[in-house]
């Protein structure tokens, strides 16, 4: 008969459920094999506490910092210069009172700034408050970063993309904000769910791998390599689950997203420095070489529409890369530093 | 011989909990600084804290500016009584009691002068369907039922699994703050939650069956 309320009452079995770490992984997994008849029950009392939800009313930024600018004028003057002006009918009493603290507050107020003008008036070098901020890691044309958020997840930038992200999450969510294309490796914290939003979509996952590529004019890609994710599209209130393998392109114009299975190489390929082509149009494969190379390509003459290329390039340079598709394609080409023109016949 | 198993091995001893006291001096020694005036500890402190404390508030009223001035007070008053104030090895656990305490003092003044606070539901807990139909183990209309039960535990139940599955406090914490009379009650009142949310299931999905107590 499956048991569980041992488990379920067991701090340091929760602890384990909701943050894992290598002692702890230990421990449990010391714990699993001595008493191998209780796998069922473990897996059960899992489920239950992961799909118990506390949902949470966060603050704003502004209220964050509001509150913090208060405290720290009033650390610097010794009163508290609070209250927000209520709405409440107060008693006499209380008006009496109130009347009474405020004369105090005045009086305190007054010699303290006397005091503070008789003393040095000297700035002091720690009043340069580092509030709570936002990181941007951006990537010109050309460049490609890799790097790890405050929870350890990592993100891999590719070309002319840039990824906003809190200086340390909040307690119960990691949300950060993607323009361009980034991979996202992400570190499992089940009770901190980790959004990506881009454009009107948010991609929620729990711990996972992915592909995000949202660039302009294009589709906008969700790629699943390992794990699970759910994707928002607030716009249209809809949401979409992938499995691994699967990825989302939807269309940010009439806003509408399909999934499809996808190619495991051209979405990756990026991030090890290969760049990958598949039936790939001539714009795509100009754009594609803009971003990764840093140049800024114009064209003479006309290509076939019917123009679809497939290639392989590790780690090469644009030109080699040029070299070999000019062999297949057919055009001319000149590379003038960061120019490059391309003339078709 | 699963009697013998457990014994060799059983829950109680645990490796771990040296560990967490390590992991908690840091708390120890930022409390320590903040409470001398040291400007980054506070900072420190405030940054961690505020969010979790904000959501801790919401959860017991909905009136956010009550909730915004009772942080404010409470970071005010710690710092101008820090004389009195002793030592810590839970920051998080403290800030929590401090803001209770200055909450319910707060809300006195507003009891009776705006009726009941309708739709505010203290502690709320639910249950996620959209993970568990991602792990397609229940249907929708499992998934509802156990949602609405969750929703139909009182307050206090609330309150205390919140405080255990949530927050990742102790029993000892957890009697505190709810003005228990022992960690036992606190591990009761869990427990009776738990128990509650299986027998107002009328039909019991395989998942909750594991409840029962034997």
């Amino acid at each position: 008969m499956p048991q569980i309320k041992d488990l379920l009452e067991d701090l340091e079995f929760i602890r384990w459920v909701k943050k894992p770490d290598k002692d702890l992984n230990l421990y449990w997994e010391r714990w699993i094999a001595s008493n191998p008849d209780r796998i069922e029950d473990i897996k059960l009392a899992k489920q239950i506490l992961l799909n118990l939800k506390f949902p949470a009313k966060t603050p704003s930024m502004e209220t964050k910092r509001e509150v913090l600018n208060k405290l720290l004028k009033d650390y610097s003057t010794g009163t508290s210069q609070r209250k927000t002006p209520r709405n409440i009918q107060t008693s006499f009493w209380n008006n009496q009172f109130s009347r009474v603290a405020a004369i105090l507050v005045v009086i305190f107020a007054i010699s303290f700034l006397f005091h503070a003008i008789l003393k040095e008036n000297r700035p002091e070098a720690g009043d340069q408050i580092p509030s709570w901020f936002f990181i941007t890691k951006s990537t010109n044309y050309g460049e490609k970063l890799n790097f790890a958020l405050p929870d350890g997840s990592m993100v891999w930038l590719n070309a002319g993309s840039s990824l906003e992200f809190p200086s340390a999450f909040e307690d119960n969510v990691r949300l950060v904000k993607l323009h361009g294309e980034g991979f996202f490796e992400i570190a499992e914290d089940v009770a901190k769910p980790f959004k990506v939003q881009t454009g009107n979509l948010t991609i929620t996952a729990l711990g996972t791998s992915f592909n995000v590529n949202n660039r302009d004019k294009d589709d906008l890609r969700v790629s699943l390599v390992t794990g699970k994710v759910k994707v928002d599209d607030t716009f249209s209130e809809g949401e979409y689950f992938l499995i691994p393998g699967q990825e989302l392109v939807y269309n940010p114009e009439d806003k509408t997203g399909a999934v499809y299975p996808f190619d495991l190489e051209l979405v990756q390929g990026w991030r090890n420095g290969t760049l990958v082509f598949k039936k790939a149009p001539f714009e795509h494969v100009k754009s594609e070489l803009e971003r990764w190379y840093g140049v800024t390509i114009s064209t003479s003459g006309s290509y076939s529409t019917s123009w679809h290329f497939n290639g392989k390039f590790e780690n090469q340079t644009l030109e080699t890369v040029l070299l070999s598709l000019s062999n297949i394609e057919e055009f001319k080409y000149e590379i003038e530093g960061k120019k490059v023109n391309i003339s078709f016949n | 011989m699963k009697e013998r198993v457990n014994e060799s091995f059983s829950l109680k001893e645990k490796p771990i909990s040296i560990d967490v006291e390590i992991s908690k001096r840091p708390d120890f020694e930022l409390w320590k600084a903040f409470l001398a005036g040291n400007k980054s500890a506070f900072i420190n402190i405030y940054e961690t804290y505020f969010d979790v404390l904000f959501s801790y508030g919401m959860r017991i009223t909905p009136n956010e500016e009550v909730v915004k001035d009772s942080i404010h007070d409470v970071f005010f008053d710690l710092r101008k009584n820090s004389k009195n104030i002793g030592d810590t090895n839970h920051i998080k656990f403290y800030l929590f009691k401090c803001l209770k305490v200055r909450l319910f003092k707060e809300l006195k003044g507003w009891v009776g002068k705006r009726g009941g606070l309708d739709d505010h539901t203290p502690f709320e807990i639910t249950f996620s369907y959209e993970q568990m139909l991602i792990n397609s183990q229940m249907d929708a209309e499992q998934t509802a039922k156990i949602k609405n039960a969750i929703e139909d535990l009182s307050p206090r139940k609330r309150e205390a699994v919140y405080y255990i599955y949530f927050e990742g406090l102790n029993y000892e914490e957890v009697k505190e703050l709810m003005g228990l009379s022992s960690a036992k009650s606190a591990r009761d009142l869990v427990y009776k939650a738990l128990r509650k949310l299986r027998n107002s299931l009328g039909f019991l999905p395989p998942l909750f069956y594991i409840l029962e107590t034997h």
